[in-house]
């Protein structure tokens, strides 16, 4: 049983910097959060507050239910993995991760068994007379991870752990640390600014910008009912788009500048008529529109992105001007050349509307 | 890059090259090689009337040949005085230089102002240090230990003429601690924050963290200043010539001074440079001990 809780959490730095502000986060027994958010935006320091690496200015930390504010990182039964491995150098593999053990005085046998279990759950047994400097950054990274994993902490925490390797090693370990969460049981909260990461590993995702947290809740719930417009803007890959419009009442239909707003979401946006908002749409909810029909949109392909199974066109909007990203199936799209008009229908039920002033979205559930 | 760029090495090039190649070996090397052709010859200035001649090794065997072991030649005496003076001084700036480091290796105010301050002693001629050690410190009727020490109902031991070999190892160790506290703060500056992190989630207390963790991580620097500390301390001449005068008798005579002595006082130019050309060797050895042992461990974790 673990179960961390973050309440009204602040960091204020000394020069008077508010890094993080207020966050209040639940962490269930066995879950796996991820803190998402660009540079900046006080996730790290997030964690290092709950690994006791920095002082906490305001609010409680509670690690099942024990008030964890002024324990030393020792005393907290956590486990960190860093960035850049943080491995020591001058020690082997087997001492890496015996190092923390040893301190806590527990006998050699146990030492000696924790280790070469983490070391066959990682598949790193024969390197474990090796040196950290001997081995690639992927091997380093499961040292790391076996460290952690010896302690037998109640919490794991993991520091953007990936961003340290390339793209195909990251797929990779991404799979491993999940397989690993499973099979371990696991509380981890992790940290990363990369939104495919949160997306692709969190049992719920935490997004933060200026030190607030923006929204938490499932990555699929998330990327579907974005709180507000940067979180629309940040989950997501192609970027989401927007066109910032009027939202008008012609004859008891809504129009956000020339789309008809969904019956659905019409009741939600009806105190908004007269007012600036911003329209979100995804780039997989745009569609072909068949011979005849004129579309919501036409526009002109700037650019193509051929992914394969599906394109990436930058279409430039024939009356605003504006650039937008539809991503459209590779059969479907393949007339689609450079510089061809572009007629595209929009999946309605998927838009998201947002506050042009505050950035609040209107549809919320 | 095309071809007209490139450098064609021809052979009619070599000789160009001659004025820089004769300026550098004039500058660094002839000193050097004079030190070791004299050493080779019998040249007495005191007697001009003996003809300089060639003398084979008989300026070595000077020093070295071995009589009887109850009556070795000063000579011995001298290169052990040297070498301890000179390890127990690296001994100590190491110790003290890695604490020294250790405690302003944080960030609080001012500390960039302490951290120039300590330099202070490295900056000052070592001559000049060693007059005001003598005469305005450590001299027991006008000095500060002197006053102090009858202040405080005690009577002050002339320390320069009773420890002198302790009083030379004291003051080295005071002119050169400021060079291995940079050298090793540069190094603690140098390790990655995340690695005390964590040793700190790994429970280590500081006494853990700082001979487990960070001493471990700058026994380079430390390597590269003893490697440097020794070039410097084992030929280190003013300090001793300014504070104890070799003396009392030659009890805190270093090869250096030795070879001071011996064409200045002996007038001996060929048997100074023989001497001159053994504390050369020594160096060179010992430099090449510790600087293969730097090599050792940067194959085992750089």
């Amino acid at each position: 049983m673990s179960k961390v809780e973050l309440k009204n959490i602040s960091k204020v730095f000394p020069d008077g910097v508010r890094a993080v502000d207020n966050v209040t986060i639940t962490i269930e027994n066995e879950e796996f959060v991820v803190l998402v958010g660009p540079s900046g935006c006080g996730k790290s320091t997030t964690l290092r507050m709950v690994a006791g690496l920095e002082d906490i200015s305001s609010g409680e930390l509670l690690i099942d239910g024990e008030l964890m504010n002024y324990r030393e990182p020792r005393d907290r039964n956590i486990a960190m993995v860093f960035q850049n491995y943080a491995l020591y150098p001058h020690m082997t593999v087997y001492e890496n991760m015996a190092f923390g053990l040893k301190i806590k005085k527990i006998p050699m046998e146990e030492i000696d068994r924790r280790v070469k279990e983490a070391a066959r759950i990682l598949d790193i047994e024969q390197y474990l007379e090796r040196r950290p400097k001997a081995l690639s950054g992927g091997q380093r990274q499961r040292v790391a991870v076996g460290r952690a994993i010896v302690r037998q902490p109640k919490v794991f925490l993991f520091d953007e752990p990936l961003s340290n390797l390339d793209a195909k090693l990251r797929v990779q370990m991404r799979a491993e640390i999940i397989a690993l969460h499973k099979r371990l049981a696991a509380t981890i909260v992790y940290v990363t600014h990369d939104q495919v990461e949160a997306m692709t590993m969190g049992d719920k995702i935490v997004v933060m910008k200026d030190g607030l947290v923006q929204q938490i809740g499932a990555p699929l719930h998330v990327y579907h009912n974005p709180a507000n417009r940067f979180v629309a803007g940040f989950i997501g890959s192609p970027p989401i788009n927007f066109i910032k419009c009027r939202l008008e009442d012609r004859g008891g239909s809504l129009y956000a500048g020339n789309i008809r707003v969904a019956d659905g979401h019409a009741g939600a946006l009806r105190t908004a008529v007269g007012r600036e908002i911003e329209v979100g749409i995804r780039p997989e909810d745009f569609t072909i529109a068949i011979d005849g029909d004129s579309g919501e949109m036409s526009g002109t392909v700037a650019m193509i992105e051929p992914l394969g199974g599906e394109n990436n066109l930058h279409i430039d909007a024939d009356d605003t001007g504006i650039r937008f990203i539809a991503s459209l199936g590779a059969d479907e799209s393949g007339f689609l050349h450079l510089g061809r008009k572009a007629r595209l229908g929009i999946k309605k039920n998927h838009l998201k509307y947002f506050d042009a002033e505050t950035g609040r979205a209107f549809l919320t559930e | 890059m095309p071809d007209g760029l490139q450098f064609r090495h021809k052979k009619s090039d070599y000789p160009f090259l001659l004025p820089a190649v004769i300026i550098v070996a004039v500058m660094t090397q002839v000193p050097f090689l004079m030190t070791l052709i004299f050493s080779f010859i019998r040249w007495n200035l005191s007697r001009p009337d003996m003809a300089r001649v060639f003398y084979g090794l008989r300026n070595y065997t000077y020093f070295l040949r071995i009589r009887s072991l109850s009556e070795l030649h000063q000579f011995y005496g001298v290169f052990f005085q040297t070498v301890v003076i000179t390890l127990m001084t690296l001994l100590f700036c190491s110790i003290l230089g890695f604490l020294l480091a250790i405690l302003f290796d944080h960030q609080v105010p001012g500390v960039n102002i302490a951290r120039t301050l300590i330099l202070g002693p490295f900056f000052v001629m070592s001559t000049a240090s060693g007059v005001i050690w003598k005469t305005t410190i450590l001299n027991t009727t006008f000095g500060w230990y002197g006053v102090i020490a009858k202040a405080l109902g005690m009577t002050p031991v002339d320390l320069i003429s009773y420890y002198p070999k302790a009083t030379v190892i004291a003051l080295f160790t005071w002119q050169w601690l400021p060079f291995f506290f940079l050298v090793i703060l540069a190094g603690l500056q140098g390790i990655d924050k995340d690695l005390v992190d964590c040793a700190r989630i790994d429970g280590a207390n500081w006494w853990q963290t700082t001979f487990k963790i960070k001493l471990p991580l700058i026994v380079n620097h430390l390597q590269v200043a003893i490697m440097l500390g020794l070039v410097f301390v084992i030929k280190e001449f003013g300090l001793i010539l300014t504070t104890t005068a070799g003396g009392p008798g030659t009890r805190s005579y270093t090869l250096p001074y030795y070879v001071y002595m011996e064409i200045f006082s002996a007038s001996n130019v060929g048997r100074a440079g023989a001497l001159a050309t053994m504390t050369v060797l020594l160096t060179l050895v010992l430099v090449n001990l510790i600087y293969r042992s730097i090599q050792r461990r940067n194959a085992q974790y750089r």
